[in-house]
C-alpha cells in the first residue's frame, strides 16, 4: 500500500502550507480589514481544516490507529482541534480579527508536525485499545481548547491595557469588546476542563485495567495541577470578584503550565507516557 | 441650456449671513413660486439647512438668469451682501454645479465630514420644489443622480464610518467593553443638559435602569421623570454606582467628586464587575487616580475628543475615493445632459425604432416567401421613416439655449426608453 502511503506524506507536507496561506489572510484581514481579503478568510481557513481531517480519518483507517503516537503527532491533533474550535467561536463572535493570533498557533503546531514525519507501523498494542484512544483524545481536546483559551486570555489582557491607557490605535479597533473576549476565555476554558476530567478518568481506569493500579508519573502530578488552576479560577469567576483581567491572566498562565506538561515533562522527566521512543 | 448654483455654506460666509439666507420651508416654496412667476425660470432647487443655502436651476441664459437668481434669494434679503460683499457667494456652473450637488449629498462639503443627515435634507428640499411645482425631468434626473452617488459613497466607501460625536465616542468606548449596552445600567451624576443629551443617547441604545444623582434632589427628580429613571442625592452615589455599569459624570463642580477611596469600596460592593466612567466635566468630576483601581474604565474629555478626532482623520483619508466616485456619476449625468440636444434625440429615436423593426422583420421572416422578404424590407423601413420624419423636422427647430423646449426632449427621451441600457454604463463610468 504504498500509493495511501505517499497520499499520507502528500497530504502532511500539503497542511502546513494551506495553514500558511490562511494564517496569512487573516494576518491582512487584521491589519487592513480589506473587503476582498477578508470574503477569502473563512474559505480558506475552512478548505485547511477539511484537509486536516481528510489526513487525520485516512491515517486511522490506514494504521488502524489514531495519529497521536508521538509528541509530534499530538502537537498535529492539537492544531487540528484549535483550528476547528477556532471556526466555531468566529462563528460566534462574528468577527475575524482574533483569527491571525489563534492561526499562528496552528501554524506552528502543524509545521512541527510535518517537519518530523514517523509513518510508523510497529506501534505497541496496548495503543491499539480504544479506552486509550478516548483517553488520548480527551487530553488533546482539552489542551487545544486550554490554547485556545490562552490566546483569548492574552487578546483580552491587550485589549483591557489599550482602553485602560486610551491607546485607540490597531488592537482597540479591531479586537472584540472585553465581554466577548472574556465570555470566550471562559467558554474554552470550562470546556478545557471538561475534556481534561474525562481524560483523567479514563487515563486512571486504563491504567488500573493495563498495570493494575492508578500510575502516578511527573506528566499526571502536571494535569491535576492544571485541572486544579483551572478549577479554581472558574470557580473564582463564578462565585467570588476572580473576573476580567483576572481570569484573563489565569487562562494564560494554565497554558504555560500546559506547555511545560507537554514538552518539558515528555522530553526530560519520564519514561511512562512514552511508548514509541 | 444651462444649469447654475448660487449658494453660500459655512466655509464662504460667517453665521451672522447664514443665519439670515437660511429659509423656512415656506419660504422656500414662496421664493420658487417668485422665481417662476416673476423670473420665469421654471426649474429650481433651493436647499436650505444650517449651514447653507444653495439654489440650482436650469436656465436658457446663465449670463441673465444668475444676477436675477443671485438678487431673488440673497441680495435683497440680506443687506450685508451688498457692497461688496460678495465674496461670501459662490457660483458655479454645469458640469461644476452638478459635481457641487453631488459633493452635498456625499457630505464633503458638510462641517462634519460625511455626515448623514445632509441626505434626507436635500430629499426634503426636493420634495418641496417638487410640490411647488418646480422640478422638471431635468432636475429630477440630477436629484436621482445626487441620492445614489450619496449612497454609494457611504457603502462603498467609509466617509461615514467612526463616531464624530464626542455621545457617539462615548457610545463607542462603552461597547468596546461591554458589547451590547442593552440592560446595561446608568448613571448620570449631575443634571446639565450635556448629560441629559448623553443620557438620551445611550437611553436609545436600550441602556436600563437610568438613575440620576444630583446636589439638589429636586432637579434629579424632574430630570428623572423626564427621561424614565430613579432620583438621587449626591449622598446616595455609592450605592448607585455599585447597581449600574456606566457612570456619566457632568457636575459643575471645581474639584473631582468621585475618588480612588470610593471606587475601591464600590468595587467591592459590586464584586470587581466592570465599571465605565465616562466624564464630560471640566473640571472633571472624577480623579485620574482612580485609573489604579482594576476593571475601571475612566474617560474624560480629552479620551473622547481623540476618538472623534481619529474617525475624522479617517474619514479624511476617504475623500479621494469619494471624489473618484462623484467624477464616474457626473461624467454619467453629463453625458445624458449632452444628450438633450435635438440631434441625439433623432439619432436615438431612429436607432430605438429600427431596432425594433429589425427584430419584428426577423421574427416574422418565415411567414413570406423569400422573393418578398426584400419588399417586407424596404416597407417597413419607408414606414419607419415616414413615421418619424414629421417628429425629426418639428425637433430640429428647438433652440438650444431653451430650457421648455430642452425639457420636451428630456420628456421624449423617457416616453421611449432612449436611455434605457445606458445607466448601467454610467455606473461603472
Amino acid at each position: 500500500m504504498i500509493n495511501t502511503e505517499l497520499f499520507l506524506t502528500i497530504l502532511l507536507d500539503l497542511l502546513p502550507v494551506f495553514y500558511a496561506v490562511a494564517f496569512f489572510d487573516y494576518l491582512l484581514v487584521f491589519v487592513t480589514n480589506e473587503s476582498t481579503v477578508r470574503r477569502l478568510a473563512r474559505p480558506l481557513l475552512i478548505t485547511a481544516v477539511l484537509v486536516n481531517l481528510v489526513y487525520l480519518l485516512a491515517y486511522t483507517v490506514y494504521f488502524e490507529h489514531i495519529p497521536m503516537v508521538n509528541i509530534y503527532q499530538v502537537m498535529g491533533a492539537v492544531g487540528f482541534a484549535v483550528a476547528a474550535t477556532y471556526l466555531w467561536v468566529e462563528t460566534k463572535t462574528g468577527t475575524p480579527h482574533t483569527g491571525p493570533f489563534i492561526l499562528f498557533l496552528v501554524l506552528a503546531f502543524q509545521v512541527v508536525n510535518t517537519l518530523f514525519p514517523k509513518l510508523d507501523r510497529d506501534v505497541p498494542d496496548i495503543l491499539k485499545s480504544a479506552l486509550l484512544s478516548v483517553h488520548v483524545s480527551m487530553a488533546v481536546l482539552g489542551y487545544s481548547a486550554f490554547a485556545v483559551a490562552a490566546v483569548y486570555g492574552l487578546i483580552y489582557l491587550l485589549q483591557y491595557r489599550a482602553i485602560r491607557t486610551k491607546k485607540f490605535g490597531l488592537v482597540f479597533r479591531r479586537f472584540p469588546s472585553l465581554d466577548i473576549l472574556d465570555r470566550m476565555n471562559t467558554y474554552a476554558a470550562s470546556f478545557g476542563l471538561g475534556f481534561l476530567t474525562v481524560a483523567i478518568i479514563t487515563g486512571a481506569i486504563w491504567s488500573t485495567h493495563v498495570y493494575g493500579a492508578v500510575k502516578i508519573d511527573p506528566k499526571v502530578l502536571v494535569a491535576f495541577l492544571t485541572w486544579a488552576l483551572y478549577g479554581v479560577a472558574l470557580l473564582g469567576r463564578r462565585f467570588t470578584s476572580w473576573r476580567g483581567p483576572r481570569m484573563a491572566f489565569s487562562s494564560v498562565l494554565g497554558f504555560l503550565v500546559v506547555m511545560f506538561s507537554m514538552v518539558a515533562v515528555n522530553l526530560f522527566l519520564t519514561k511512562f507516557h512514552i511508548f514509541v521512543s | 441650456m444651462s444649469l447654475i448654483l448660487v449658494g453660500l455654506n459655512h466655509e464662504s460666509a460667517p453665521l451672522a449671513v447664514r443665519e439670515k439666507a437660511a429659509l423656512s420651508p415656506e419660504q422656500v416654496a414662496l421664493t420658487l413660486k417668485g422665481l417662476r412667476d416673476r423670473e420665469r425660470i421654471s426649474q429650481a432647487l433651493l436647499l436650505s439647512t444650517c449651514n447653507r443655502t444653495e439654489l440650482y436651476a436650469v436656465v436658457g441664459d446663465a449670463g441673465v438668469s444668475l444676477p436675477q437668481v443671485r438678487d431673488t434669494v440673497f441680495t435683497s434679503r440680506i443687506p450685508e451682501l451688498n457692497g461688496g460683499a460678495d465674496s461670501f457667494l459662490y457660483e458655479h456652473l454645469d458640469t461644476e454645479a452638478v459635481r457641487h450637488l453631488f459633493r452635498v449629498t456625499c457630505g464633503l462639503e458638510s462641517l462634519v465630514l460625511g455626515e448623514q443627515e445632509i441626505l434626507g435634507q436635500v430629499k426634503n428640499a426636493f420634495e418641496i420644489s417638487r410640490s411647488a411645482e418646480s422640478v422638471g425631468t431635468v432636475l429630477h434626473r440630477l436629484a436621482d443622480h445626487a441620492f445614489k452617488v450619496g449612497k454609494r459613497a457611504r457603502s462603498e466607501t467609509r466617509i461615514g464610518y467612526g463616531p464624530v460625536s464626542v455621545a457617539y465616542a462615548a457610545v463607542e468606548l462603552a461597547e468596546k467593553v461591554f458589547q451590547t449596552l442593552e440592560g446595561r445600567g446608568v448613571l448620570l451624576v449631575g443634571a446639565g443638559e450635556n448629560g441629559v443629551l448623553c443620557a438620551e443617547h445611550l437611553i436609545s441604545r436600550g441602556v436600563e435602569p437610568l438613575l440620576v444623582a444630583n446636589r439638589t434632589l429636586e432637579r434629579a427628580e424632574t430630570v428623572a421623570r423626564d427621561l424614565g429613571g430613579e432620583a438621587f442625592s449626591l449622598d446616595g452615589m455609592e450605592e448607585a454606582m455599585a447597581r449600574v455599569d456606566i457612570v456619566v459624570t457632568t457636575t459643575g463642580a471645581s474639584g473631582a467628586i468621585i475618588d480612588e477611596e470610593m471606587v475601591r469600596k464600590v468595587m467591592h460592593m459590586r464584586e470587581s464587575r466592570a465599571l465605565v466612567f465616562i466624564d464630560i466635566a471640566v473640571p472633571r468630576d472624577v480623579d485620574p487616580e482612580v485609573d489604579r483601581v482594576p476593571n475601571i474604565f475612566r474617560f474624560d474629555m480629552d479620551s473622547l475628543k481623540s476618538i472623534v478626532d481619529q474617525s475624522i482623520t479617517r474619514r479624511r483619508k476617504e475623500v479621494p475615493a469619494v471624489e473618484r466616485l462623484i467624477d464616474a456619476e457626473v461624467a454619467g449625468f453629463m453625458r445624458w445632459w449632452e444628450s438633450l440636444a435635438s440631434g441625439p434625440v433623432i439619432r436615438d429615436l431612429n436607432r430605438v425604432f429600427e431596432g425594433v423593426r429589425a427584430h419584428e422583420v426577423e421574427r416574422n421572416a418565415k411567414r413570406f416567401q423569400s422573393e418578398d422578404r426584400e419588399q417586407l424590407d424596404i416597407f417597413t423601413r419607408n414606414l419607419i421613416r415616414k413615421l418619424l420624419a414629421g417628429t425629426a423636422q418639428r425637433l430640429k427647430h428647438y433652440r438650444a439655449g431653451n430650457p421648455e423646449e430642452m425639457e420636451r426632449l428630456a420628456a421624449l427621451r423617457e416616453a421611449f426608453g432612449l436611455d434605457e441600457g445606458k445607466d448601467e454604463d454610467d455606473a461603472d463610468a
